[in-house]
């Protein structure tokens, strides 16, 4: 699939919609948010390849079966979701969830989760092997009960964790940060300084919904 | 309150299986998340859906009325595998798991029994009486009908069945599962959760089923899911 709808139009204008991020060339700046989209569910509705880049839901080392239910609950003109990064791991990713989406014309960025240091790095290596174009590391999903929430929320940490995958991959990497934190630009700089070719923000935000009349969460 | 919506939906009605619903998304900016409700019946060009006011979504459509316009999504959910070949089958349905019984009950041959629970007042009996259901109703209060849940009904009137059919609460469905397994009858089961996009991108309602694999379990989309069990 190619010649995507988006990009004819602005072409026919005389429109370049192209974006440079890190050396990788998008077509255009609509990207899909990790956790928010899956490409086999979504591939029925639209054509996957009018997106700039899809970045995957976080992946991790091995399955991880995430929060009971329920996990997600309105709140007023919104919501709030605990997942808690369910996902088949990077095996099953390489093999069933990457060719699939391969399909398409669009660039894929990959989502990487981990409980500890070691994990997001087993997950590096393994992406690092496949022809993603980029890699989103999630230090910040608050959701996860261990290691996630100190990762985002500590700049050495943060920092560690962008040098110690940076040492894996020549594929650039975006580190996606956290709200959760009294000064998010110190975590910025701190990636940076280690290599991080970009951020993204934001990840999910704590929040808790009470119904007072129910008396209930 | 219950009510019944009739939503004139030529591209939802000619695709739509018995046992799925569709999503319904509420007008009011006060909310963000469709409502998934279960297709009660399916027209020609319409659908029929019946549904529990339980929260602000469910209150504005209540309001609507005839000749209003509502969003409405396609038929969402795997929906029941129709046995065709059972002589007597049997509908289980717990209050407003009821609703989605009446399509069932159109599309199953032979002879059909339903057993419904209700905490007070029943509804749609008279509905499933004329398509030819023997209707057993059981209530909490034992206001009408059988007093106590509907397994104890099944078991006190002596119901059996070819295959069971069942919508209703999770607490309801398991023990239905354990008396079905007990009397070796087998049993489609209608799940619900609280759920987000309604087709499977999101993974906000997942649900273990048993698996031969290490853990015993897999996780699985209720969206997505195939409904026997």
């Amino acid at each position: 699939m190619n010649n995507a709808n988006i990009d004819k139009a602005a072409a026919a204008k005389g429109i370049d919609l192209s974006v440079n991020i890190a050396g990788v060339t998008l077509k255009n700046p609509i990207t899909t948010a990790s956790g928010t989209f899956s490409p086999h569910e979504s591939s029925e509705f639209y054509d996957l390849s009018e997106l700039g880049a899809m970045i995957t839901k976080g992946v991790a080392s091995t399955p991880w079966d995430g929060n009971p239910v329920p996990r997600i609950a309105e709140t007023y003109g919104g919501m709030i979701n605990a997942v808690g990064l369910q996902n088949p791991g990077v095996d099953y990713y390489i093999e069933n969830e990457l060719p699939f989406a391969r399909k398409f014309d669009t660039k894929i960025i990959a989502n990487v989760a981990g409980h500890s240091l070691q994990e997001y790095c087993d997950v590096v290596e393994r992406l690092n092997e496949t022809d993603v174009d980029m890699l989103e590391v999630n230090i910040s999903c608050p959701n996860v009960k261990e290691g996630g929430i100190g990762f985002g929320t500590n700049p050495d940490m943060a920092a560690t964790v962008t040098r110690e995958v940076k040492k894996l991959t020549n594929k650039p990497i975006i580190i996606k940060l956290t709200p959760n934190v009294t000064d998010i630009t110190s975590i910025a700089k701190a990636v940076e300084a280690e290599g991080a070719a970009a951020v993204s923000l934001i990840n999910t935000l704590l929040g808790m919904k009470i119904d007072v009349h129910r008396k209930r969460q | 309150m219950i009510c019944k919506m009739i939503i004139k939906a030529p591209e939802v009605a000619s695709t739509a299986k018995t046992g799925q619903f569709v999503n319904l998304y509420p007008e009011s900016k006060s909310t963000l998340l469709p409502r998934p409700i279960s297709i009660s019946e399916i027209g020609e060009d319409t659908i029929t859906l019946v549904y529990g006011v339980v929260g602000e979504g469910t209150r504005e459509f209540s309001k609507l009325t005839a000749g209003d316009t509502i969003r409405v999504s396609t038929p969402l959910g795997n929906g029941y595998n129709v046995q065709k070949e059972a002589k007597v089958s049997v509908l289980v349905g717990g209050g407003i798991g009821v609703p989605p019984l009446v399509e069932l009950a159109k599309q199953i041959p032979g002879e059909k029994i339903a057993v419904l629970g209700f905490r007070d007042d029943p509804f749609l009996v008279e509905t499933l009486e004329n398509l030819g259901v023997k209707v057993y109703i059981a209530t909490d209060s034992g206001r009408v009908g059988f007093k106590g849940n509907v397994i104890d009904c099944i078991k006190a009137e002596g119901i059996s069945g070819d295959y069971f059919y069942s919508c209703g609460p999770k607490v309801m469905l398991r023990a239905l599962a354990a008396y079905c397994e007990s009397v070796n009858t087998p049993v489609q089961v209608s799940l619900e959760e609280r759920m987000g996009c309604g087709y499977g991108a999101c993974v906000g309602c997942v649900c273990k089923t048993k698996a031969q694999n290490e853990k015993g379990y897999e996780q699985k989309k209720y969206v997505k899911m195939d409904q026997s069990f």
